[in-house]
Parts: C-alpha cells; sequence; structure tokens
C-alpha cells in the first residue's frame, strides 16, 4: 500500500547505488504540479486499469508471498514493479530512448531455514521496450523480470512471476483464491488531509503460489500463498511524517489483516493509520487509527548499515476481538538498495474470538 | 694533493667561463631534449590511458557492431533476453565547442539508469546534478568542474557545441567534480542522457557500443547468443588498443631524442679532453709530487661529474619547458595520425629521475676516455704537443678497426629478422657509434685531400690553414665528429621526411584520381543518412559533363586489436588507385572483380603477418566470411590497417546498400565550374554532404603530412643545436691552445685580419670535412629510418628518394656552424697582444 508511496521522489532513481539513501530521504520532494492526482473515487476498468497510469506520478505492481518446499522448508519473496514518472506529460522527441518513465524492480527471497536474505534491484528506463506494464494481455516486465498473464483471455491470473539474479531465482504460477479488493473508499485511498493526497488502490489479499525457487543453484519445488498490491498516485508524503510501519498477514481462520501506522517525526500515529479485515467471504471493514494498536516489541540493529529496525510487533484490534504477535523469519531481512527499507516475512500467532490463530505474511518498516 | 689538484681544475674551469658554459649547455641540451620528449610522450600516453578508463568505467566488455555502431535494439534486446544486466548502452562522439575551438571533447551519452555498474560520473552525486533534468529536457548536458569554471558557466547556463557537423545551443543541466586522479582527462568529457546525445550527433537509433560488468561465465553465455553482425570484445583492449598503436610513434621520438643525447656527450667529451690535454704539464707536475693514476683518475672523472650534474639540473628544467610546448605537439600529431583523441595530464616525477641519471651516466661515458688518457700522462710530462698528437694518431687505427667491428655489430642487429623497433634503433645507433669511431680515422685523409685545394686558393696561408687543422687531431677529431654525426642526423631525418613526402604525394595522386569528392559528412553515421540514395547516384550520372563515378562505401570493422578500415568501392572509369606492391596487380584486380578476394594494406599485412594467397576473415553480417587476400597495396592513410573489397561483394554480405562517398569524374573538356556548381547545389540541398576537389583534398592531406611532422623538424633542429654548441666548444678549445702558434704567426709579420682569415679559413675546412662525411651517415641513416624503422614503426614501405638539395644544406649548414663557431676565436685571437700569446703556456 503505502509501501514505496515515498520512492516517488525517487525520481533520483538514477542517484542509484553510490548515493544509496533511506526512503523517507525522498519525502518532501515538491508538489506534484501538473501530474494527475487521485483526487475523487473512481470507476475502476479492468483490464485498463491493470496496466500503467503514466500521468501519475508514481504507481506499482507489488507481490509477496510465503512458500513452503514439500519438506517444508520456509521461503518468502518479494517481486515489485515500481514506475516513476519524472515528469508530467508525454514527451515527443526524436530518439526511441526519450522518455519520462523510469522504472526500478525488487526481488528478494528470505530463506528462513538458510537464514539468508537475498535482495536485487534492477532500474530501467521506459523506452525501447525494456521495461514497461500491458493491461491486456496483462504482462509487466523490466528487462528479463516479468509477471506475465498465463492465459490470455484479459484476466491477470494465473499469473507467471519470474525473476532471477547471480544467486537466486523465482518462477511462481499464482492463481487467485479470493477476489480483488478495493481498499479504502471504494479503491480510493487518502494518506493526509489534503486533497490529491491519496492513490487508486486495489489488492489480491489471498493468492495460491506454486513454482520454483532456486538457490544458489538448487532449483526446489514450491508452494505457498501470495498477496498483490497495486497502487498508483501522485502524492508524497505529508512534511511531518517520517516513514511507516505496514503489515499484511493471512490469517489461518481464511480472513486478512492489512494495517499501517504513518509515523510523524515526534513518533506519534498520524491520524490517517488504518486497519482493513477482509473476512473469508471477502467482506471488509475498516478501523481506524484511535481503534487498534500497532506496538514495536523488539528492535533489531542492521549491522550493515547500523539502522534500528522494530522486527517485532503486537497488534491489538478490539472491535474484532484480535490480538497478535508479529515474529520475523529472520531479523535480517533489510533491502539496501537505491533506497533502503526493512520488508520480510513474518509470522504471527494470537487469538481471535477467544480461539487460537496464526498468521503469515509480510511486514515493511520504511523510514528508519 | 689530490684535493689540490680537483681545486685547480675547478679554477681552470672558472677561468675559462665559455669553455664552461659550453661544457653545460651541451649536456644540458642534450638532457632537456630527452626529458622534454619523454614527458611530452608520457603525458599524451597517461592522457590516453586515463581518457579510456573514464569512458570504458568498469567495463570489462564491450559490445559492438561490425559496422561501427549498433541498433538501439540491440540494448533493448540484450536486457531482456540474455538477463544480463549490468550492461550500458553508450553514444560517443567527438564536439568541438566554439568557446575553445582547439581543443577536442568526446560526449558520452549514457543512460543514468543503467550507469551505476559502470561509471559513477552520473549516479555518484558529486556536484550539482539535476539527473531528471538531463533525462527529460532535450539538449541538457552534464560539464566537468574544470570545464565549468573555465567556461565561466553554472547550471542553467547555455553554450555552444558542434555535434554531428552542426552547431547547436545545449544548456547545462550539472556540473560534476571529478576525482584529482581523472581531473585532467574528465575536463574533456562531457555527458548527456542517450537520447540526447542522439538527438545532438544526428544518430537517431543508433548506439556506439554496451559497456558490460561480465563474469566468465556471463561472457561466454554472451558470445553464445551474440549476433553475427555484433561482437563482444574485451574492454580492456580497446582502451589498450590506442596506446598500442601509438606506441611506435612515442618510440621513434625518444629515439630521435637519445641523438640529441649523443650528441651532448661528444660535448662533454670535447670538453673534458680539452681539459686533460690543457693541463698535461698541470697533471705531470701532480704525478711527480706523488698523485696516483687512480686519484688522477677519480679526480677527472669527479670534475666530469660536477659538470654533469650542473648541466643535467639545467637541462631539467629546460626539459620541463620543453615538455610543455612539445606536449601539445605530440598530441596534435596523433588525433592526426590516429583519430584518438586526449588531453595531456601531468607527467611522472620519475621522468626527471630518469632524465637526471641519464644525464649523469652519460656524462661519466663522455668522460671515460678522458679521465684514463689523464691518469696515463706520466710524471712531469715533458711530453710536447707534437709526442701527443703522435700517440692520438697512433690510436686512431685501432679506433678505426673498432668502428668497423661496431658497424658489422649494427649490421648484424639490423639484419635480424624481428619487426621489433627498439631493435632497429640499436642497430642505428650502432651505425651512429662507428661512424664516431671511424670519422677520426678518415679526418685526416679529408684534410689531406683538401689541402692542395686550399692551398691552390689560399696559398701560403691556405697551406696553414690545412697542415694546421691536420696537425692538432688529438681535439679537432672530436669537433669533426660531433658535427659530422650531428649533420648526418640532421640530413638522415631530413631525407627521410623528404622520401616520406614524395611518397604520401605520389600515393595521393594515385588515390585521389576522380575530380570531384563527395562525402558523407564526419560525424554523420552513413548507415542513418540518405543522403547518397540510388536517385541521388542516377542523378549525378546523368550530369553534363560527369563521365562517370566511383563509389565508396567505408566502415570501421572492430577487432580485438583495435579496428581497421574495411572499404568498399566500385572504381571509376580510371582504374581503382590502388598500388600493389605484393602480389600480381593484374591478378589481384581480377580477385577484386570477382568479389571473393580482398586486397589489404601493407601495414595490415605486416601486423598480422599476412601474406598474398592467405585468407582473410571479416566479421559480415550473416556472420564470419573468409576472403583470399589477392594483393597488398601501399597506403598511407592509416596504419590500423586497411581491407579493399568489391562494393557489390560488401553490399551481399552486409546487406547494406549505404554510400559513404562518391567520386566524380570529368569528361574531357566538360566545363568544371558549372560541374562544381551543379555539386555544390546538390550537396547544399542534402545537407549531409562535403564537397572538395581532388586538389583540395590532396592540399589538406599534405598540410597535415607536414603538420604531423613538425614535431620531428623541431627534434632535428634540436639536434642540430646541440651539434652548434658541440663544434663552438671544440674550436673554442682548439683556438686556445694555439695562442702561442698564432704569437709566433704574430712575431713573424701575419697581420690580425690574416691571423682571423687563418683561424676562420680553419674552421671552416674542419666545417666541411665534417659536412662531407656527414653525406654518407646521413644516407645511411635515412636508409635505416625509411627501410627499417618506418616499415616497423607503422607498416608501410617507401621509396627512398635522395634530394641533393637535402644533403647540400647539411653540408653547408655543418660549414656555417663552423664558420659562426670559428668567429669568436678568430677575434679575440686576432686582437691578442703579441707578448701575451707568446707568454702562454
Amino acid at each position: 500500500m503505502m509501501r514505496a508511496v515515498a520512492i516517488v521522489g525517487a525520481i533520483c532513481l538514477s542517484a542509484a547505488a553510490a548515493a544509496q539513501v533511506g526512503v523517507t530521504d525522498f519525502l518532501g520532494t515538491g508538489p506534484p504540479a501538473d501530474f494527475e492526482r487521485a483526487e475523487a473515487p473512481r470507476a475502476f476498468d479492468f483490464p485498463a486499469d491493470h496496466g500503467a497510469h503514466p500521468g501519475f506520478r508514481s504507481e506499482w505492481w507489488y507481490f509477496t508471498g510465503n512458500l513452503a518446499a514439500a519438506d517444508g522448508r520456509h521461503f518468502g519473496f518479494q517481486l515489485t514493479f515500481f514506475r516513476f514518472a519524472l515528469a508530467p506529460g508525454v514527451i515527443e522527441r526524436a530518439s526511441a530512448w526519450a522518455t519520462n518513465q523510469a522504472w526500478m524492480a525488487h526481488l528478494s527471497v528470505t530463506d528462513s531455514a538458510g537464514r539468508r536474505f537475498h535482495a536485487a534491484e534492477r532500474l530501467a528506463r521506459g523506452a525501447l521496450g525494456l521495461a514497461g506494464a500491458e493491461a491486456a494481455p496483462f504482462h509487466v516486465w523490466l528487462g528479463d523480470w516479468e509477471a506475465r498473464a498465463a492465459e490470455s483471455g484479459g484476466g491477470i491470473y494465473p499469473l507467471r512471476l519470474i525473476a532471477r539474479d547471480e544467486d537466486v531465482a523465482l518462477d511462481l504460477t499464482l492463481t487467485t483464491a479470493k477476489p480483488l479488493v478495493l481498499q479504502g473508499e471504494n479503491g480510493w485511498h487518502r494518506k493526509g488531509p489534503e486533497p490529491g493526497n491519496a492513490s487508486y488502490y486495489y489488492a489480491y489479499t489471498r493468492l495460491i503460489a506454486h513454482g520454483q525457487v532456486n538457490i544458489d543453484g538448487a532449483a526446489v519445488d514450491v508452494s505457498g500463498s501470495a498477496w498483490m498490491d497495486r497502487e498508483w498516485g501522485s502524492s508524497a508524503l505529508g512534511p511531518d511524517l517520517s516513514g511507516w510501519d505496514w503489515c499484511a498477514l493471512q490469517l489461518s481462520d481464511g480472513s486478512e489483516l492489512m494495517l499501517y501506522r504513518l509515523r510523524h517525526t515526534d513518533g506519534r500515529a498520524s491520524a490517517f493509520s488504518k486497519a482493513e479485515v477482509i473476512g473469508p467471504d471477502g467482506e471488509r471493514r475498516t478501523y481506524g487509527a484511535g481503534e487498534f494498536a500497532f506496538e514495536p516489541r523488539r528492535w533489531w540493529t542492521s549491522p550493515k548499515t547500523q539502522v534500528r529496525y522494530p522486527v517485532a510487533w503486537s497488534i491489538a484490534l478490539a472491535a474484532e476481538d484480535l490480538s497478535l504477535e508479529i515474529e520475523p523469519r529472520l531479523d535480517d531481512q533489510e533491502l539496501e538498495l537505491t533506497v533502503r527499507y526493512w520488508e520480510g516475512a513474518v509470522t504471527a500467532t494470537g487469538r481471535a474470538r477467544g480461539g487460537a490463530l496464526t498468521a503469515e505474511g509480510y511486514l515493511e518498516l520504511a523510514g528508519y | 694533493m689530490s684535493r689540490l689538484f680537483a681545486r685547480a681544475g675547478r679554477r681552470f674551469l672558472l677561468r675559462h667561463p665559455g669553455q664552461l658554459a659550453l661544457a653545460l649547455a651541451g649536456i644540458a641540451l642534450g638532457v632537456a631534449v630527452v626529458v622534454g620528449v619523454d614527458l611530452a610522450n608520457d603525458s599524451a600516453r597517461r592522457g590516453f590511458e586515463l581518457s579510456a578508463a573514464l569512458v570504458t568505467g568498469r567495463a570489462t566488455h564491450q559490445l559492438v557492431g561490425i559496422s561501427g555502431t549498433l541498433p538501439d535494439a540491440a540494448y533493448a534486446r540484450l536486457r531482456r533476453e540474455s538477463g544480463i544486466h549490468r550492461a550500458a548502452p553508450v553514444l560517443e562522439a567527438p564536439v568541438r565547442l566554439p568557446a575553445t575551438p582547439d581543443r577536442a571533447f568526446t560526449l558520452l551519452g549514457v543512460d543514468p539508469l543503467a550507469e551505476a555498474p559502470l561509471r559513477d560520473e552520473v549516479t555518484a552525486g558529486a556536484g550539482e546534478l539535476d539527473i531528471v533534468r538531463l533525462q527529460t529536457v532535450p539538449g541538457t548536458v552534464i560539464l566537468p568542474r574544470t570545464l565549468a569554471d573555465e567556461l565561466g558557466m553554472k547550471v542553467g547556463s547555455h553554450f555552444a557545441m558542434v555535434a554531428g557537423g552542426r552547431e547547436r545551443r545545449v544548456e547545462v543541466a550539472g556540473i560534476i567534480e571529478v576525482d584529482r586522479a581523472r581531473r585532467e582527462v574528465a575536463g574533456a568529457v562531457l555527458f548527456a542522457d542517450i537520447a540526447t546525445a542522439q538527438e545532438l550527433t544526428g544518430m537517431i537509433g543508433r548506439i556506439t557500443r554496451i559497456d558490460l560488468v561480465l563474469s566468465a561465465a556471463e561472457a561466454a553465455r554472451l558470445e553464445s547468443v551474440t549476433p553475427p553482425d555484433q561482437l563482444l570484445l574485451p574492454a580492456e583492449s580497446q582502451g589498450q588498443a590506442i596506446v598500442e598503436m601509438t606506441r611506435a610513434f612515442r618510440i621513434n621520438l625518444t629515439a630521435l631524442s637519445f641523438l640529441a643525447l649523443v650528441v651532448g656527450v661528444f660535448l662533454i667529451h670535447a670538453t673534458l679532453s680539452f681539459l686533460a690535454v690543457r693541463r698535461r704539464r698541470a697533471i705531470g707536475t701532480a704525478r711527480a709530487l706523488g698523485v696516483t693514476q687512480r686519484q688522477l683518475f677519480g679526480v677527472t672523472l669527479a670534475e666530469a661529474l660536477m659538470l654533469g650534474a650542473v648541466g643535467t639540473a639545467f637541462g631539467l628544467l629546460l626539459g620541463h619547458l620543453l615538455g610543455a610546448g612539445l606536449t601539445g605537439l605530440v598530441l596534435r600529431t596523433i588525433e592526426d595520425l590516429y583519430y584518438a583523441q586526449s588531453t595531456a595530464v601531468r607527467p611522472a616525477l620519475s621522468i626527471y629521475i630518469k632524465g637526471a641519471l641519464l644525464g649523469l651516466a652519460a656524462t661519466v661515458i663522455a668522460a671515460l676516455a678522458p679521465a684514463i688518457a689523464a691518469a696515463r700522462i706520466p710524471p712531469c710530462a715533458l711530453q710536447s704537443r707534437a709526442a701527443l698528437e703522435q700517440r692520438t694518431r697512433k690510436r686512431l687505427p685501432a679506433m678505426a678497426i673498432g668502428g668497423m667491428v661496431v658497424a658489422a655489430a649494427a649490421s648484424a642487429i639490423l639484419m635480424v629478422d624481428t619487426q621489433n623497433l627498439v631493435v632497429a634503433f640499436v642497430g642505428l645507433f650502432g651505425v651512429v657509434a662507428a661512424a664516431a669511431l671511424l670519422i677520426p680515422a678518415l679526418t685526416p685523409w679529408m684534410i689531406r685531400l683538401l689541402q692542395a685545394p686550399a692551398a691552390w686558393i689560399g696559398g701560403l696561408p691556405g697551406r696553414l690553414t690545412a697542415r694546421g687543422a691536420a696537425a692538432s687531431l688529438s681535439r679537432t677529431s672530436v669537433a669533426v665528429t660531433a658535427l659530422a654525426v650531428a649533420t648526418a642526423t640532421v640530413t638522415g631525418i631530413g631525407l627521410m621526411i623528404a622520401s616520406y613526402r614524395g611518397n604520401v604525394a605520389d600515393w595521393l595522386d594515385q588515390s585521389l584520381q576522380a575530380d570531384f569528392h563527395l562525402r558523407i559528412a564526419p560525424g554523420i553515421a552513413t548507415a542513418d543518412s540518405d543522403a547518397l540514395q540510388p536517385d541521388a547516384i542516377a542523378m549525378l550520372r546523368g550530369l553534363p559533363g560527369v563521365a562517370g563515378l566511383s563509389l565508396a562505401r567505408w566502415s570501421r570493422i572492430p577487432t580485438a586489436d583495435g579496428g581497421l578500415q574495411l572499404r568498399a568501392i566500385e572504381p571509376g572509369p580510371e582504374g581503382w588507385g590502388l598500388r600493389i606492391v605484393e602480389g600480381n596487380a593484374a591478378a589481384a584486380r581480377a580477385g577484386f572483380e570477382r568479389g571473393d578476394a580482398v586486397v589489404i594494406s601493407e601495414s595490415l599485412a605486416q601486423r598480422r603477418q599476412i601474406a598474398v594467397g592467405d585468407g582473410f576473415v571479416l566479421p559480415a553480417a550473416s556472420g564470419p566470411v573468409s576472403f583470399e587476400v589477392a594483393g597488398i597495396f601501399r597506403d598511407f592513410s592509416s596504419d590500423r590497417g586497411a581491407v579493399v573489397m568489391e562494393l557489390a561483394a560488401f553490399r551481399r554480405h552486409w546487406q547494406d546498400e549505404s554510400l559513404s562517398g562518391v567520386g566524380i569524374y570529368l569528361a574531357p573538356g566538360a566545363d568544371d565550374g558549372a560541374v562544381r556548381r551543379a555539386l555544390d547545389r546538390f550537396a547544399a540541398a542534402s545537407g549531409e554532404l562535403n564537397l572538395a576537389a581532388s586538389a583540395e583534398l590532396r592540399a589538406a592531406a599534405m598540410r597535415i603530412f607536414d603538420r604531423t611532422f613538425t614535431i620531428t623538424e623541431v627534434l632535428r633542429w634540436l639536434a642540430g643545436l646541440v651539434a652548434f654548441f658541440g663544434i663552438l666548444s671544440s674550436l673554442l678549445a682548439l683556438e686556445l691552445e694555439r695562442t702561442r702558434e698564432i704569437g709566433v704567426l704574430r712575431a713573424i709579420g701575419f697581420v690580425p685580419a690574416q691571423i682571423r682569415t687563418l683561424v676562420i679559413g680553419q674552421t671552416s675546412l674542419l666545417g666541411l670535412v665534417a659536412g662531407l662525411m656527414a653525406v654518407p651517415l646521413g644516407i645511411v641513416l635515412a636508409g635505416l629510418l625509411v627501410y627499417v624503422v618506418n616499415e616497423r614503426a607503422f607498416g608501410w614501405s617507401m621509396d627512398f628518394v635522395l634530394m641533393p638539395s637535402v644533403l647540400g644544406a647539411g653540408v653547408l649548414m655543418a660549414l656555417v656552424a663552423a664558420v659562426a663557431a670559428g668567429i669568436a676565436p678568430a677575434w679575440r685571437l686576432a686582437r691578442m697582444p703579441l707578448a701575451s700569446a707568446l707568454r702562454e703556456e
């Protein structure tokens, strides 16, 4: 959701590698003049809306999931395609390289048993077919990393995810277990009081994944569940916000929980923090900032960057009679790429309406 | 005692400041020339290396197109299909800035998003950089800080740039800081987004190369899927290629600079010999007082080292200044010869240390013989001048034999079947050394030969002149040798350049057969130009007054050793303009016509050791194609090598119909003004063509030729200058020596005017002898330069042109130098009071 929203500022993407920065270092870049803005709810148009919206400043296709081999060995994965418009409008120039669209993709694989975390990044301009997104048949790609509809016919799913780096590769097929969910107000998702400080947001909260994970040259057959987030907008994080903590969990009772808190620079949670529950039947319940507790339980300091992240959390959602304790699969799931953040596979245990409960999902910690 | 003697030596030198100054000047100039050339060479070489490193970045490999460029799609294909992501597209183009018209700049068009693995300039964020503006606004570039400061540019400033043959206004989107190590070369590289670079250069749809960082496994995988019209090359070889290519050129300059040092060695030698002779009485006394031979040897050597040290110090200073001037010449010459651009960088300190050691070593070598001679002077030297002369004379046969041995050794070295340039120069220096040993033996013969004409011209004074010159061989021989060697160097190089020039002129006449030439303007990719489409060719053929056309398609074939030029031609009505030097000309032409054979340039044949009848594989669009080498032709245009094939064959194998140039042949009696106007209109309308008459091209080529030899000429005259100081020093010494003899002449009635004539006459005679002996040596040196050095350095053969005017000028130079050197002593001796002249000694 919020996810790399702030990376909007990462228009300076190109300042890659050497000038590695924290996600929120990009916050507060000037007002998004002349970009299209998410100022009101809209009627979604599928499959067209699965494709790119180049008039908006940023957009992403976000896949995360928890997988297991036949012997129970756990793997977490993240594959994300980000699109950024460096400048508004469409440019007409003689060179085919000319574009104002830039793309970034992140791949991470968490090998819980091997206690290793692999992360990789690709960058490309949105020209010459180096990277792009097409609605039908659905295809989003950057170089040879891609998410592609496995069947023609307009739908995204079944969807094939393919990405590889030097020592890790992913080849998964995803199918839907639950229908598409329009988040926020019918897919219009506000992040602050200002008009237009919002995005369009939908998700597939429960997907069935199977395929192969390749680690250090060994292919492992895996299956599990995944989550897809789709978001586009032109907003930046407000100037008084320093970052966010975000979590998406698939609960053993068949429901899903997505919650986040936006952090003020003084450490308080913003009033626009939110929790959403999608019941087993697909019904959606939304809770505001005052209705849930989302508190860190344990901090971990990255040996590479010396940054401290709260990697374990407690959740309490009184209205649902839900309490959960979140633990990371690995403490070290820090992505030290063009932007630096922590995003990793987590498990949770707790109780809902008096019954014991487990969950797994992904946690994102940005702005530390 | 020996300390006392040492002090006497120093005082002697101080009392003869002219002598001292000349000895110092000799060694200083010799060292200066060596250091100056070394500085220029080193600066150029490291400039190329650093430039190469800057533009190649961390690339391990480069993917290039066999036609010289790659289509945009090659990069997209690489990224999408091969999975190789440390890959950056590059469009590299030469550009000029009207604000600093004399300097060459490189525009590097890059994709900032792909740069991080390769280069840091546009990603590291050092400096003021608006990357977004660079990528999204056309006509924006990034300047290195040094250049921005020089031009007074700030972010947002605009300036004019000439790219792709057109002048454009561009905006500064960023100024980058460059680390100290690269600052000097980085000042010549401008960055732009690759889209902007394509638009500025007009190379829409094309890129120069793809820089890659590959593991061995990735390289092997990529190699296996690289299409036939692309080549994967190790990046290092591309950067190194220019350094390798210019190596021969740099060795040539170094060798020439050593000639100057050799002359400097003669100078020191002359001064020290003179010193030994002058002080034989003092030395004899010292010996009688108990100074040992060893001590004397040591003192003499120490004196020499002191001279050498002071001279070397001056030499280093002078060399430093000279280097600054020569560096520009070297860079410009390399740019003319190799089309490679670079900037000078600050030279290494080690060059000065090397120069200092060389200066001192040269001094020691020059001092050895005089030191031994001094040590051998018997106690209480009652030895007369005549006895000394006797001994010098007795040594002559041994020296002559030594000279012949050295000459034989040098010949043997030169006959060694190798392409090594250093070996060639060792042989050449051997020849010089042999001459230096032989000339003293020949000098008396020469003087004796000139005695009769001298007496006939000058009567008694004439006879005296010749006799006097012959009688003081112990010093004259050194002077004559130094002057002869220097003159031979000057004439040898002069003859080589004259031959070269003549050969190039002939070659131009043969190559430029058409009356007019239309060519795609530099900076515009031939494949992209539609200026020479079939309908345009048909129109040109139909122009009134046009008898025929020759068509040409030039392309640069990338190879691991730096690339070669492929010239596909359809000859015009007057033959193909190639002079076949190996293989049968008719057979070569027949093979060419068939299309299954090519002819290659001499330099290529030499470099790759290819003979007529061999196969030669070229990377065609459909994959490698082997052609028979039907002949080897003479070519002075590029020492990278060139391949000529028939145009239809090229079109078949490369699937490329474009043309780079057209030669227009006039019909007999045609109105060439009218044709020119028509061609001018056609060229102007296309906007992409340059029109030139053969005479203009020829003149331009000769201008470049002369420019490339400027540095050689400069060195040649520096060697001449050192020689002049040498002869001046020797003659000054000689005349001082003869003060008493002159006194006697004055006493028996010679008037000062006669003394002057006598002295000038003698020095002229010596100059003439040196000049005459320099003739055969100069011819031998020129022959070696033409037949051995040039062929090894550049791979092309030349016909030796013996220009009598160059030889005559050499003799004249020796004569003038000698006369000029004799003026001061002549006046001084003539003016000297009789009594003091007689009292001398």
